[in-house]
């Protein structure tokens, strides 16, 4: 039996009075990576922010590691946040910290986590050639090194699921290259759930398992690349450029 | 039947502008009701970022506020010295330059520059972090924002503004009486002699009990609308705007309910 690590069943959201998630039905099967593609502006970031829990859905249900999200039980939804990892589009470094404060944020978060924190900085900030940075401060990186470092820290606890929002913005092609490549080594290292919303349909095809096609605040599609070449929708072929 | 008011009218925009108002005060003591609570749960007190905003917030607030008291000092003198070389009552200028600086001119300036230099930094500061998805990614990592960026912003903006307001009246009275010699050509003896002769301890407690509401207010106030900021620079820059207008409104107003309610 399939396990899911999240699922959005019937959902929509309604912001400042439009609907932007129109009656979603996404599943996210465990251990596999995602990719969320469509237009911009067709609700990929928002539905990585719901995933998030960051916004509840207006209607419908959110389910993450098998529990119905109750947005009211700060609680538990404290809990269900520590197993979730993300890298926003924007990037959301915390301009106050270091490169290394910011990579053992999520470390000193978390009771169980916070033995060795330096030495799981130094490990994280290895795995994505940042090392001996850990001093420096955010400003002075570029905007790859920025990215990179987003991407320790949203990978540094091991969280079940891992979200990325345009891991690859605006960056040259080596080093989206080596990006993607970092996402599927902290993937084979964790077996974690990965989901990332990109525009980069040749990359995403390489290194994704399953494939959902956003439009218009709808998920039109879902299922891996065979599947989409033998869907009769003209956009799942156009978006996956199949 | 009765047409409905047209939205655009000047009765519907006095009727909006009055339910904006009410939605940011009401905002505004959600906003205070959750610090409290954060307050209550000390476990979660962040230390090492309240020093930081105590440095940052007070010491660093310390020249401005003096050159604003002194200041403020020296004008008091002036502006009471007409009076008291007219009727020759040089025993007075002490008397007067003390009561309007500990009770009123001293704390509502000292506050203001406050509001204008900390409270606008702060909701700058806040309002970036909002639009750069930093609040949020506090949110993911399980920490709630309140008792991390905006419990010991509250506490270090109240016992700075305390301790800002006691320091710029010593100041205050200094420029008082470098000014009461060189301007006026009084003797400084008769000015200092006139402040301890007036007995102003209960002038000088209550501009420290205003101090310490206003510095509470400003920081509500600043933090409401640094957390409130949307659409990106422009959303920023209007609310460092909105913060400061605000915070002066509140500063007035606070001002008002506690000299009435002390005197």
């Amino acid at each position: 039996m399939l396990q899911y690590a999240a699922q959005i069943l019937d959902a929509s959201l309604t912001l400042n009075d439009s609907l932007v998630l129109d009656q979603v039905f996404l599943q996210l099967e465990s251990g596999r990576i995602h990719a969320l593609v469509g237009a911009g502006g067709s609700g990929k970031t928002l539905l990585l922010r719901m995933l998030a829990t960051l916004l509840q859905p207006s209607k419908g249900e959110l389910h993450l590691f098998k529990k119905a999200i109750n947005f009211r039980d700060l609680k538990s939804l404290r809990q269900v946040r520590s197993n979730i990892g993300v890298q926003f589009q924007n990037l959301a470094l915390f301009d106050f910290l270091t490169v290394g404060q910011n990579v053992g944020f999520p470390l000193e978060q978390d009771s169980e986590l916070t033995k060795d924190i330096s030495i799981q900085v130094k490990t994280a900030l290895d795995s994505v050639g940042l090392d001996g940075r850990q001093e420096h401060a955010i400003s002075a990186l570029s905007g790859g090194m920025q990215r990179r470092v987003a991407i320790a820290r949203a990978a540094v606890a091991k969280p079940k699921l891992l979200l990325f929002d345009d891991p690859s913005g605006g960056l040259d092609p080596v080093t989206t290259s080596r990006i993607f490549e970092l996402i599927r080594t902290i993937q084979e290292e964790n077996d974690n759930t990965v989901v990332i919303a990109s525009h980069d349909i040749d990359r995403l095809v390489k290194l994704c398992h399953i494939f959902h096609v956003v439009d218009h605040g709808k998920v039109i599609f879902s299922g891996t690349l065979s599947e989409a070449r033998q869907s009769t929708d003209d956009r799942v072929k156009v978006f996956l450029d199949v | 039947m009765s047409k409905p008011v047209e939205t655009d009218s000047f009765l519907g925009n006095f009727g909006r502008t009055f339910i904006t108002a009410f939605q940011t005060v009401g905002a505004m003591t959600l906003l205070q009701l959750r610090i409290f609570r954060s307050l209550l749960a000390i476990k979660n007190f962040d230390y090492d970022e309240s020093v930081t905003q105590l440095f940052k917030i007070g010491v660093r607030s310390l020249p401005v506020v003096i050159a604003t008291a002194a200041f403020v000092g020296a004008l008091m003198v002036v502006a009471s010295g007409n009076f008291v070389r007219a009727t020759g009552a040089t025993t007075l200028i002490g008397w007067a330059a003390g009561t309007a600086v500990f009770s009123e001119v001293g704390p509502i300036l000292i506050g203001l520059m406050f509001s204008g230099r900390v409270g606008a930094n702060n909701t700058a500061e806040l309002g970036t972090m909002v639009v750069t998805n930093q609040i949020d990614a506090l949110r993911v990592l399980g920490i709630n924002p309140i008792g991390y960026l905006i419990v010991p912003r509250f506490m270090a903006m109240i016992v700075m503004l305390f301790f800002l307001t006691a320091i710029g009246d010593l100041f205050a009275l200094t420029g008082g009486a470098i000014t009461c010699r060189a301007v006026l050509g009084i003797d400084m003896r008769i000015y200092w002699q006139g402040i301890l002769d007036s007995n102003l301890l209960s002038e000088f407690i209550m501009g420290l009990v205003k101090a310490i509401f206003f510095g509470g207010a400003i920081a509500i106030v600043s933090c409401h609308w640094g957390l409130q900021v949307t659409g990106g620079a422009r959303g920023v820059g209007r609310a460092v705007n909105d913060s400061v207008v605000t915070s002066a409104i509140a500063i007035f107003m606070v001002n008002f309910f506690i000299t009435v309610l002390w005197t």
